[in-house]
């Protein structure tokens, strides 16, 4: 490495060797356990399910806060910005090398513990539902939210300059965007699949297999939700939102169920991944403005 | 040929504060400049102006006919600037530290600062933590020369620094000067580290320039007149400061001549200094003609 790129490194190496060996055991630890699972009589394995989701889904946290965050924080902080910034290159070149090194070694990072998680995932037992029940943890999210955390930890610290509040706010930040996101985006991505089912036998699936987010609503005879709320209406029928027990439904209360088909799985990856790497993008600009302003 | 530093009409404000204000100023090449003023007076400010730090809310300085800002690697390129409080990476050893300079700098002279390191005895192995404040500086000021720069900017260089380490910089300093025709300038508070480096005088008050001029010249035209205190009206030229006591007063001047039986005396930089400081009102600078429009 030679020019900034080889300041960036010399400066950063600590977290980056830090990063990269964290990542690299947790691959290792995801492709050993499934290779292990797999020689186990089935029933016997996913013990350690609770830690790798654990793990899938705080490691981009824990990068955005340990490295992005005191990429471009340390220097204003600590006046070595006077010493940098007046040798020969200019801070633009500065900064840019030194995210661009971030981004980079990230992105390796995140690729390898991504793929180490895929084929985790790709050797669970076939009774587990290994696409929406484990959304969080496939490798095109994981490995988009680690760019985001990053690129939002290196523009907080740029923007702050101070690395203690950066790496507090960096997590503030990523927490609030990804329960946001998780809970009022993800499930509508892609529009939602209505199916209204007027007749038949309620336990038969009307779904294919595969499907996430299924919601179902009993609805009366004119196909209006049955509820609390839609009582008081000629034609009532207590639903079972009013404690009402499903089988004093009869077989033939009409129904709407509202699903992400199997179908929708992995666009929906895609457009997740997306949006997150597109963000990052923007965060790395708005890092490049802030950490040249004047110290 | 270029005036090193130039400004016209230079602004600087920190909030509604002004730290430098309505500044012209023009540092002819090849000179080593003392720039002295209490604390808070703007040198910082001017400095780091200068070299690109700080963006000017009013004109803007030129290195060599550059603009900091429009051209910052061409300014870069010729301005070895050493920050106050000497900043380091601590934790890189005095290897890294050079090599930094090699990989940001494009006219690096990497022999030069590995001799000068050999020279002071400071091993290259090192870490910059657990050399001492001196060899700190040293290292410091290496990496300001070995860019190979045209002016070298040192903003309270000696400043924490024991006596014998702030002779052995400040004769490091005026070598390099003497050997590369440096333009060089210093600021500081204490007057005395300056005196046997200088050779032209920048006294900033107030963020505005009070005295600038040849340091030689400025010394020859100031005097120091001691007399009766009932003769103090008969003195001829600018009184820069006044001492009266009850029978006899000491009265710095320029340009001045005192009535017969008066004594005078040359001044010291660090006087000349300090009556100037000690009298905003008063400023010795060149005729605005000397200033090419």
């Amino acid at each position: 490495m030679t020019g900034a790129t080889w300041l960036a490194w010399r400066s950063n190496r600590q977290a980056a060797v830090a990063g990269g060996a964290l990542a690299a055991a947790a691959a290792a630890a995801l492709v050993g356990v499934a290779i292990w699972e797999s020689t186990q009589p089935e029933g016997s394995v996913h013990t350690l399910m609770d830690g790798f989701r654990a793990l899938l889904i705080a490691a981009p946290g824990v990068a955005g806060v340990f490295v992005g965050a005191p990429l471009l924080s340390g220097d204003v902080e600590r006046g070595t910005h006077r010493l940098i910034w007046t040798q020969g290159i200019t801070r633009r070149r500065w900064a840019a090398s030194s995210l661009a090194l971030l981004i980079m070694a990230s992105a390796l990072a995140a690729a390898v513990m991504a793929i180490g998680g895929q084929i985790w995932i790709a050797r669970l037992p076939s009774n587990f539902d290994t696409t929406w029940g484990l959304y969080d943890l496939q490798a095109p999210v994981v490995f988009a939210y680690v760019l985001f955390a990053v690129a939002l930890g290196a523009a907080v610290g740029a923007a702050l300059r101070r690395t203690l509040p950066a790496m507090a706010v960096t997590l503030a930040i990523f927490i609030a965007v990804r329960v946001a996101f998780v809970e009022l985006a993800r499930p509508h991505l892609l529009p939602m699949v209505t199916r209204v089912v007027v007749s038949g036998d309620q336990n038969q699936s009307v779904v294919a297999p595969g499907a996430g987010y299924v919601d179902t609503t009993f609805l009366n005879a004119q196909l209006q939700p049955l509820g609390i709320g839609a009582c008081g209406s000629p034609g009532c029928v207590p639903g079972p939102a009013a404690g009402i027990p499903y089988a004093a439904l009869g077989p033939n209360t009409p129904f709407r169920v509202v699903y992400q088909p199997a179908s929708h799985f992995w666009p929906m990856q895609g457009i997740e991944a997306g949006i997150f790497i597109l963000l990052a993008a923007a965060l790395i600009l708005a890092a490049l403005r802030f950490a040249t302003r004047d110290g | 040929m270029n005036a090193a530093l130039e400004a016209r009409g230079l602004g600087k404000r920190y909030g509604s504060t002004w730290a430098i204000r309505d500044l012209t100023l023009s540092i002819p090449a090849g000179r080593v400049v003392a720039l002295v003023g209490p604390n808070g007076a703007g040198k910082t400010t001017l400095l780091q102006l200068a070299v690109g730090l700080l963006t000017p809310n009013a004109g803007e300085p030129e290195i060599f006919g550059w603009s900091p800002r429009r051209n910052p690697t061409l300014v870069l390129a010729r301005v070895g600037f050493l920050a106050q409080d000497r900043p380091l990476y601590r934790h890189f050893t005095v290897a890294d530290t050079l090599r930094l300079g090699r990989e940001l700098n494009p006219r690096w002279d990497q022999p030069m600062a590995e001799g000068r390191m050999r020279r002071l005895e400071i091993p290259l192995d090192r870490q910059v933590r657990t050399l001492s404040g001196g060899q700190q500086a040293q290292v410091a000021l290496t990496l300001a020369l070995a860019k190979r720069p045209e002016l070298l900017l040192l903003d309270e260089p000696v400043v924490n620094l024991d006596p014998l380490a702030r002779r052995q910089f400040l004769s490091e300093v005026m070598e390099a000067a003497a050997a590369d025709g440096l333009t060089v300038v210093l600021s500081s508070h204490v007057v005395a580290d300056l005196e046997r480096v200088a050779d032209y005088l920048v006294i900033l008050a107030s963020g505005r320039l009070q005295v600038a001029g040849d340091l030689e010249r400025l010394l020859a035209d100031h005097r120091w007149l001691v007399g009766p205190a009932s003769e103090a009206g008969r003195v001829r030229g600018t009184v820069i400061q006044a001492g009266t006591g009850q029978r006899q007063c000491r009265i710095l001047t320029r340009d001045g001549s005192a009535p017969p039986g008066w004594m005078t005396a040359p001044v010291s930089l660090e006087d000349l200094v300090l009556a100037y400081l000690g009298n905003p009102s008063a400023g010795a600078l060149p005729a605005p003609a000397a200033i090419p429009a």
